[in-house]
């Protein structure tokens, strides 16, 4: 496995004649108004005001990784807008969505600058995962970094995307697009780890292709406040959806989580399942939705939501939601909120195992089920460094 | 080495349980503690490990010349106390194997480094002789094991760990014949100059595949009767009836 210089990524050609999604954003960022607290999605994001965020822009250091074997079956692009999006646009043919843009902060998440395609061409399985990974260094500064995604018809792959920096008082907004053609299998693992006086927005949209399918991790671990919403929209018949996702949050944190299955097509299913920690002053939203629009008839969704408060004084607040335009569906939601159990932790310790290691052991264990993204995948080792940070954190406490 | 009890008290929530507990294990023996149910025999095992629901009010507890009641209960297990719970707690998510191998390894002084080859290899002779699956190990710890299979696996962990002190908590209860032959094979492997045993039990049952050396009759959170292999006999016959009434009236006396 080597990392490819940036150059050796292929430009795209945009079409002639073709709107340019950038001209339109532009003119809305100009009137759409900053979420806030008015926005039932943002009413308990404590996400701050546009005033109170670096005004500086700067661009990420862009790496990746493609296992040599894997090299003829993936084409990178980067430094794309409007070109790029023609190439999603027409990959699915019912496709008119792409991100939704709603209010500002969304437009300022658009693909701008920073772009970078991944394309795995049609029928071809990749032999290790594509680790694309953003780097952010620079204080009081704003970046935003996109991706685009297109696991092109019986192509199977699956993409890790890294956000990270330890500079203080960043600001990032990012945005994914992925794009699942016929009977495809992609699995979009995303990992943000950013410092802890970080602000991060987050937002993707995976759409299905017929018989495609779609799993997704999300890894929440860093930023003093993280916003997502990650959309995975059944597009055609048989589309098949797997969220899972992790989050934590200790000190000051705070996460707001919001996976949507999204049903637009009938005989579809989807499921999610989420599991968050929280300590010391942390604190979580989660608000996951399951959407099934008129028509997606035969969907089965189902949505989990599971957390473990681990002091008094941090807080997890479940809200998951159902939207159902339909009848002949099958759809569920399920949320439990936990603590660590005394006889847990006593049974460790009669084995010598200490009453931190065995608190960290038990944390682990518990969020264990939701961090591989499908059977048999080991996470990505970011995944766990992230996660050590936040064990490590609790040792802060008394024993 | 030897495990002194001296007078122990124990209560929990403000209630006492532990009335002044004299005993002594010494390493070599397996001594079988029996009683009727709510004696305080679990509790004895849980305050012995140092669970936190109990607040020891008197006597005092040595691993030789070590106060162990000041210590933590993974102190006490890395001196070499071991307990097989009654109910072992299940894990989902912690792989058994993950779990033993970090035991093991806490086991070593001074921070030495485990031969993991050699400990798996290990492991599995030992799965062999409690004629448990391999696969076991791979399993999230005690999740949906059946009963018999949670006691293997505190038998598996008992002689991987090879303690100096074993208290087994009724771990006989709801096994079948089989498993409890076992689970007595596993004890019966340590008896040696380096481990004493301390079998808590409510039936005879176990002690005719493990041969106690003493027996205690524990009642109402006293110790009220010591003896040889022949208490069993006793108490197998006439049940603790002729104990209680003698603890009572003993008790009155004073």
């Amino acid at each position: 496995m080597r990392h490819l210089d940036m150059a050796t990524g292929v430009r795209y050609s945009a079409p002639s004649g073709m709107e340019t999604l950038t001209d339109t954003l532009k003119n809305l960022e100009k009137t759409a108004r900053w979420p806030g607290p008015s926005m039932e999605e943002w009413r308990r994001s404590a996400f701050p005001k546009e005033d109170e965020l670096p005004r500086a822009a700067g661009t990420p250091l862009i790496s990746w990784e493609i296992a040599e074997e894997d090299q003829d079956a993936v084409v990178i692009g980067y430094g794309i807008d409007d070109e790029a999006l023609a190439l999603f646009r027409t990959d699915l043919a019912d496709s008119q969505t792409l991100l939704d843009y709603r209010h500002r902060l969304d437009i300022l998440s658009r693909p701008g600058s920073t772009a970078v395609s991944i394309r795995i061409r049609k029928g071809k399985v990749l032999s290790r995962p594509v680790v694309l990974r953003y780097s952010y260094r620079g204080r009081d500064t704003r970046y935003n970094a996109h991706t685009f995604i297109l696991c092109e018809q019986e192509a199977d792959a699956r993409v890790v995307e890294i956000h990270d920096g330890r500079a203080p008082e960043m600001f990032v907004t990012a945005g994914t697009h992925a794009s699942c053609g016929p009977g495809s299998r992609l699995s979009h693992e995303l990992i943000q780890n950013l410092d802890d006086s970080a602000v991060f927005a987050y937002q993707s949209l995976a759409q299905t292709g017929r018989d495609a399918s779609y799993r997704s991790f999300e890894g929440q671990f860093g930023s003093r406040i993280a916003k997502s919403r990650m959309t995975a929209e059944c597009l055609d018949k048989g589309g098949d959806v797997h969220m899972n996702g992790v989050y934590t949050a200790r000190g000051n944190q705070k996460k707001d989580l919001k996976p949507v299955q999204r049903h637009s097509s009938p005989r579809c299913a989807s499921r999610s399942y989420y599991k968050g920690a929280v300590q010391e002053d942390g604190a979580t939203v989660f608000q996951g939705i399951i959407e099934v629009a008129k028509g997606a008839f035969e969907t089965d969704a189902y949505l989990s939501n599971k957390n473990l408060i681990l002091n008094d004084g941090a807080r997890a607040d479940s809200i998951p939601n159902l939207e159902i335009l339909n009848n002949n569906v099958k759809c569920s939601h399920g949320s439990t909120t936990g603590t660590l159990r005394e006889d847990e932790l006593f049974y460790l310790e009669s084995r010598g195992i200490g009453r931190k290691e065995g608190r960290a052991m038990l944390i682990e264990a518990y969020i264990e089920d939701a961090l591989g993204n499908e059977q048999g995948r080991e996470p990505h080792p970011a995944v766990y460094e992230a996660l050590a940070q936040f064990l490590k954190n609790g040792e802060s406490e008394k024993p | 080495m030897e495990l002194r009890i001296h007078g122990l008290h124990a209560s929990i929530e403000g209630k006492e349980i532990l009335k002044g507990i004299d005993l002594t294990l010494p390493q070599g023996e397996i001594h079988a503690l029996m009683g009727p149910n709510g004696s305080g025999k679990s509790t004895l095992a849980n305050v012995l490990m140092g669970h936190p629901s109990y607040e020891v009010t008197g006597g005092e507890v040595y691993m030789d010349d070590i106060d162990i009641l000041s210590l933590e209960p993974y102190q006490r297990a890395r001196l070499g106390l071991f307990l097989a719970f009654q109910y072992p707690v299940e894990i989902p998510g912690l792989t058994a194997g993950k779990f033993l191998k970090r035991a093991a390894e806490l086991r070593l002084e001074d921070g030495g480094k485990l031969n993991v080859s050699s400990f798996i290899r290990e492991l599995r002779a030992h799965m062999d002789f409690l004629e448990m699956d391999h696969q076991f190990i791979n399993r999230y710890l005690n999740e949906g094991f059946s009963g018999g299979e949670k006691k293997r696996m505190e038998m598996l962990q008992m002689l991987a760990l090879q303690p100096a002190f074993a208290v087994l908590d009724e771990t006989d209860s709801g096994l079948d014949i089989d498993a409890l032959k076992i689970v007595s094979k596993g004890v019966n492997s340590l008896k040696g100059p380096g481990f004493g045993a301390l079998i808590i039990t409510h039936y005879q049952r176990i002690l005719n595949y493990i041969r106690p050396d003493r027996v205690h009759v524990m009642v109402g959170g006293r110790i009220v009767r010591s003896g040889g292999p022949e208490l069993v006999e006793r108490l197998e016959k006439d049940g603790y009836d002729w104990l209680k009434s003698q603890a009572a009236a003993e008790h009155a006396k004073v």
